[in-house]
């Protein structure tokens, strides 16, 4: 038995390939339940090859757009398809090429784990391999003969993307797959990931909220805010159009009890005792001579990490809801 | 699935998930299975009574007992229902886990085929195996009193199917509901074969449909309708071609009906009759006449003490039987007590029923005769006898072997030799003998002795009945005896074992009365006298007051001796009158109007009242297109009822868009299936939330992408300048619209923390 050993050197850069027919697509898609506006107008294309990863705060619709997309939920308006089948209709052969990993991870608690193998491996005919639900097993360190019930949270989540990864799916979805888990069983997780993105032509598409999983899978990431697609760009795009700034004044920052005037792309502001650090998105020209009207001396710009910068994306922001929360 | 898929469908246990799916429903399921076996076994046995027959000396259990058929029927639909609810409601209110399910690479529909065959097969198994065990206890002897036959299993079987039926009844409401994203109909389709093969089978078998049948058909079609609505509702017809959504909204209320109408039924019976004074139609109070103080009508069944009762005196006022002035009166005037024998003879379906040797279905219990009254007095031989079609059967209680058969050249030992009955013969059996006859002949037979001879016969063909006589006892009880009427249309015999009977001819035109009793009175001077009690009106709650009824009194020789009249009772106090036209509450009836379908309720209205229906045994003609005013204004009032909710469709309908045409058409149907058509059509409309338009202002369904009034489409989510695109989301970054709010050149302000 071969245990995974997953290396992100091998990987090769997915969004480098040529761009095909989209395995997955969202138009307008619009998702209400009852008089709760889940999702709006969400349009998004996933070509073949593509590591995506679906980020989004607790809520923001992630689990809901991928529940539609398979299926399982139907849009209230727009459309989506996958493999160019409408989800509402998708065929057997197709789901059989897609391997989808719900958060919660469920198996028969009272089969085995090789109980739950054979039971899945028997809708995948000729299709299964068997190496591969192993190989993830003894990944994970999971006795065969052991039930899914006594199988820790983060053994069950193994013996899932097991279950998922053996059928050799040409796309994966995973909702939140490292939800719940401890960054050991996280790491597991991700090695096994990264060993199927080996495969060439393999689409991942992955809701998460952890920024350092991201980080290590994907090729581009998809934002979801209040249920609007805010964001659909490579992570290196993502950094490049997010900056932090440390604007200095001569004395004291203005008060805040007199608000400062907004602008397109402002998404953080925070005073400190003589500056007040900014984070914006897409920024430009403009963005300095604003600074500039504000009664900035100087301007720095400085490092963001990727989930100081998430947290200042997907954050709460006063423009997007219509109060002032900086 | 579609037909077309149906047709194309590999068998399953050819194929690999299927066997995983019933290995996994097993291992799931079976201590449940087990111990539901366990169970129903337990209850059948108790329904067997045979805590009850270990203690007698010889064996009485057979398997046609009331106590079995029940327990049978409701558990195999209780293990049907939890079946269905334990295979799949865990995994549906378990979201990720049903989206695994549902995710499968199989066809859903063939997927759930196959749990519901696994599933089928575990009910077969729960249901079947105490089916078995109790057939079983047949070979265990001096259990079972009954010879095996191989009618016998088909009833437990038949049950079987209910259980099934409404095992996929369940799935199917549950696979409806919104959480499963589940709207194929499959288990419908297969459950609605199961019914009609179900009643089918019962009909075949001559059950008593109505008694053990008619609760699990409803509780079904009560879960199919439910979800066959909400299926609707979600707008399960939405892609469906003209013709099929036709079939839906037809569909609907027909599946409605049987429901609605119990629970229409059930309201008139626990609010409407409940509140009814004096509501069994057959009851007649107790009058003062001048010559016997008074006289109380009794009828066979009315072997009890009734609540209410009251003496209608002659000035009109009532007094009760256990008050002063009624006991005074009973010892000063001797009280006339009329023991009825049979309650109509011009309608004899509401007298004495003989038993019909056709009615030999699985749950008829009466197929058994009353053994031990014939058995008791010869204990010898222990037999009992069973109606087998033409003849009898005798068995031997102990061994269950056929020892001979009675026809009515009298007992054989062979059957080839056995003379039948005519097909047509009714069975009478009261206290020790028992009596064939039909139009033409009566046969008297006699099971202790083994002989079988010719009472009577009526080469004209004018026999009617053969009444057994009760002894009149005391208050409250009666008894039968060994004499009986042998009843003609023109005359009554009496006593007619014996050479010279005594013959009571009828005096009057029946044509002209609705009603005649045939009573043995109170013993007077050693002797009984026969009174024929006339009644020229028919007998309803509120009819019988409108003229006074006609006894002619004869005694036990024939002979007439006098005649009397026993007054009506027109003369009711007010408060009494008030309380009978109140019988029936307006609100009630109006209830049950609305909500029973016009196709059902009208013709039944029609039937009760007399219009189609006339007595066939003595061939008169009493059709006469007697309409009782109370069901003139039931009709009316059933038509207005659903006249109403028609109407109140009409600016619903056109509110949702109908044209006129459609309206009407729902218009129709409403008016024809009363309230199940109005929830038809308000189910099989999806009516999506609405929201204000921003362009327009007026509402708009939030499904639709462009607005109905204005033609415009929902605008895209606003811009703020801080979204990040890349080239391959170019589509989604050109579909998003600047907003003013978002507009670079009015910038908002911003609060710094």
């Amino acid at each position: 038995m071969t245990t995974p050993t997953p290396q992100s050197e091998q990987l090769q850069p997915q969004s480098d390939l040529a761009p095909a027919s989209p395995v997955i697509e969202f138009r307008r898609v619009t998702k209400f339940y009852g008089k709760r506006e889940v999702l709006r107008d969400v349009s998004l294309s996933i070509p073949q090859g593509c590591v995506y990863g679906l980020l989004g705060r607790n809520g923001q619709g992630k689990t809901t757009a991928i529940r539609i997309l398979l299926g399982m939920e139907e849009a209230t308006r727009g459309t989506a398809s996958v493999f160019g089948e409408d989800s509402r209709r998708i065929s057997p052969s197709t789901r059989a090429r897609i391997g989808y990993l719900p958060e919660a991870h469920s198996v028969y608690g009272w089969m085995t784990v090789r109980e739950n193998g054979q039971y899945r491996s028997s809708f995948f005919p000729g299709q299964w391999k068997q190496t591969i639900f192993d190989s993830v097993i003894a990944h994970f360190n999971l006795d065969l003969t052991q039930r899914a019930n006594g199988l820790s949270r983060g053994q069950r989540a193994g013996l899932c993307l097991a279950l998922t990864l053996a059928p050799e799916p040409d796309l994966l979805v995973l909702d939140d797959p490292a939800l719940g888990l401890d960054p050991v069983a996280r790491r597991s997780l991700l090695q096994s990931m990264l060993y199927v993105t080996r495969r060439a032509n393999r689409s991942i598409l992955f809701s998460s909220h952890v920024l350092a999983d991201v980080e290590r899978v994907a090729d581009r990431i998809a934002i979801l805010d209040r249920g609007v697609l805010r964001a659909d760009c490579t992570l290196e795009t993502f950094r490049n159009q997010l900056l932090h700034y440390i604007l200095r004044f001569n004395g004291a920052p203005p008060s805040s009890g007199s608000p400062l005037p907004a602008f397109p792309g402002l998404l953080q502001a925070t005073r400190r005792e003589r500056d007040i650090a900014v984070t914006v998105a897409n920024p430009d020209a403009e963005t300095e001579k604003r600074f500039a009207e504000w009664g900035a001396t100087s301007v720095e710009q400085a490092e963001l990490t990727l989930e100081d910068a998430f947290i200042a994306y997907a954050g709460d922001r006063g423009g997007k809801s219509g109060g002032s929360l900086f | 699935m579609s037909v077309s898929d149906f047709i194309r469908y590999t068998h399953p246990l050819r194929t690999i998930a299927m066997k995983m799916i019933f290995w996994k429903e097993f291992r799931e399921q079976r201590l449940k299975v087990l111990l539901a076996a366990i169970v129903l076994f337990a209850v059948e046995v108790y329904g067997l009574g045979l805590h009850i027959d270990l203690q007698a000396e010889n064996p009485q259990s057979f398997y046609g007992q009331s106590g079995l058929l029940t327990f049978s029927w409701l558990g195999c639909l209780l293990i049907g229902l939890a079946m269905a609810l334990s295979q799949f409601l865990p995994e549906i209110y378990h979201r990720d886990h049903w989206a695994t399910v549902l995710h499968l690479p199989v066809h859903r529909g063939k997927h759930i085929l196959q749990r519901a065959a696994a599933g089928i097969f575990l009910c077969i198994v729960s249901m079947g195996i105490p089916l078995i065990l109790a057939i079983s206890l047949y070979f265990i002897p001096g259990v079972i009193a009954e010879p095996l036959t191989a009618k016998l299993p088909l009833g437990g079987m038949t049950d079987i199917l209910f259980g099934i039926t409404c095992y996929l009844a369940t799935l199917h409401g549950i696979l409806s509901s919104r959480g499963a994203f589940w709207r194929r109909g499959v288990a419908m389709g297969v459950m609605l074969p199961a019914l009609v093969i179900n009643v089918y089978l019962l009909w075949h078998t001559r059950d008593s449909l109505l008694q053990t049948a008619i609760w699990p058909i409803a509780i079904i079609l009560l879960l199919g309708t439910a979800c066959y609505g909400n299926a609707l509702s979600q707008g399960a017809s939405d892609n469906q071609p003209w013709f099929a959504r036709a079939v839906n909204a037809t569909l609907l209320p027909i599946a409605l009906v049987i429901p609605v109408l119990l629970v229409s039924v059930t309201i008139v019976v626990i609010f409407a009759l409940s509140t009814t004074h004096n509501t069994r139609s057959f009851w007649q109070p107790w009058r003062e006449i001048p010559d016997y103080g008074y006289v109380r009508i009794r009828q066979r069944h009315e072997n009890y003490k009734m609540k209410n009762e009251v003496i209608f005196k002659a000035d009109g006022t009532t007094i009760k039987p256990t008050d002063d002035e009624a006991i005074n009166l009973a010892l000063s005037k001797r009280p006339l007590v009329i023991q009825a024998v049979c309650a109509d003879l011009l309608n004899p379906e509401y007298g004495y029923n003989p038993y019909s040797l056709e009615s030999d279905g699985y749950r008829n219990t009466d197929r058994y005769l009353r053994k031990i009254e014939f058995t008791a007095q010869d204990p010898q031989l222990l037999w009992y006898y069973i109606p087998d079609g033409k003849y009898f059967t005798g068995y031997d209680k102990k061994t269950r072997l056929i020892m001979g058969y009675m026809g009515k050249s009298g007992f054989v030992i062979k059957r080839s030799e056995v003379q039948p009955f005519e097909r047509q013969d009714k069975l009478i059996v009261a206290a020790s003998r028992c009596f064939m006859f039909n139009r033409f002949h009566i046969y008297e037979v006699n099971l202790n002795t083994r002989q079988v001879s010719l009472a009577t016969a009526s080469p004209k063909g004018n026999i009617v009945t053969v009444l057994p006589i009760y002894a009149f006892v005391d208050h409250d009880n009666t008894q039968f005896t060994d004499q009986y009427f042998f009843v003609f249309n023109d005359r009554i015999e009496l006593n007619p074992s014996s050479t010279k009977p005594v013959i009571f001819r009828f005096d009057r035109e029946l044509g002209e009365y609705r009603r005649l009793n045939i009573s043995i009175g109170p013993m007077e001077n050693n002797e009984t006298n026969v009174y024929l009690h006339y009644s020229p009106t028919y007998i309803e709650p509120e009819q019988y007051y409108t003229s006074p009824d006609l006894v002619d009194k004869y005694d036990v020789k024939g002979v007439k001796t006098s005649s009397f009249t026993i007054p009506n009772a027109r003369a009711l106090p007010d408060e009494l009158e008030t309380r009978k036209n109140a019988a029936i509450p307006p609100f009630y009836l109006w209830a049950s109007t609305l909500i029973t379908p016009q196709f059902i309720m009208t013709p039944l209205a029609l039937y009760r009242s007399n219009l189609w229906w006339h007595s066939e045994k003595l061939d008169l003609d009493d059709a006469s297109g007697y309409i009782p005013s109370d069901y003139r204004d039931l009709i009316s009032i059933l038509l207005s009822g659903s006249l109403m909710l028609a109407l109140i469709a009409w600016p619903i309908a056109r509110r949702m868009g109908k044209s006129p045409l459609h309206t009407f058409g729902w218009m129709l149907n409403i008016y024809t299936f009363a309230l199940a058509g109005f929830i038809a059509f308000l189910l099989s409309h999806k009516r999506g939330r609405k929201a204000r338009c921003p362009q327009c202002g007026k509402n708009r369904s939030i499904s639709t992408e462009l607005c109905p009034h204005c033609k415009s489409p929902w605008p895209a989510p606003v811009r703020d300048g801080s979204e990040i695109f890349d080239e391959p989301a170019t589509l989604a970054l050109a579909e998003m619209s600047p907003s003013p709010a978002s507009d670079p050149s009015q910038p908002e302000n911003i609060a710094v923390s």
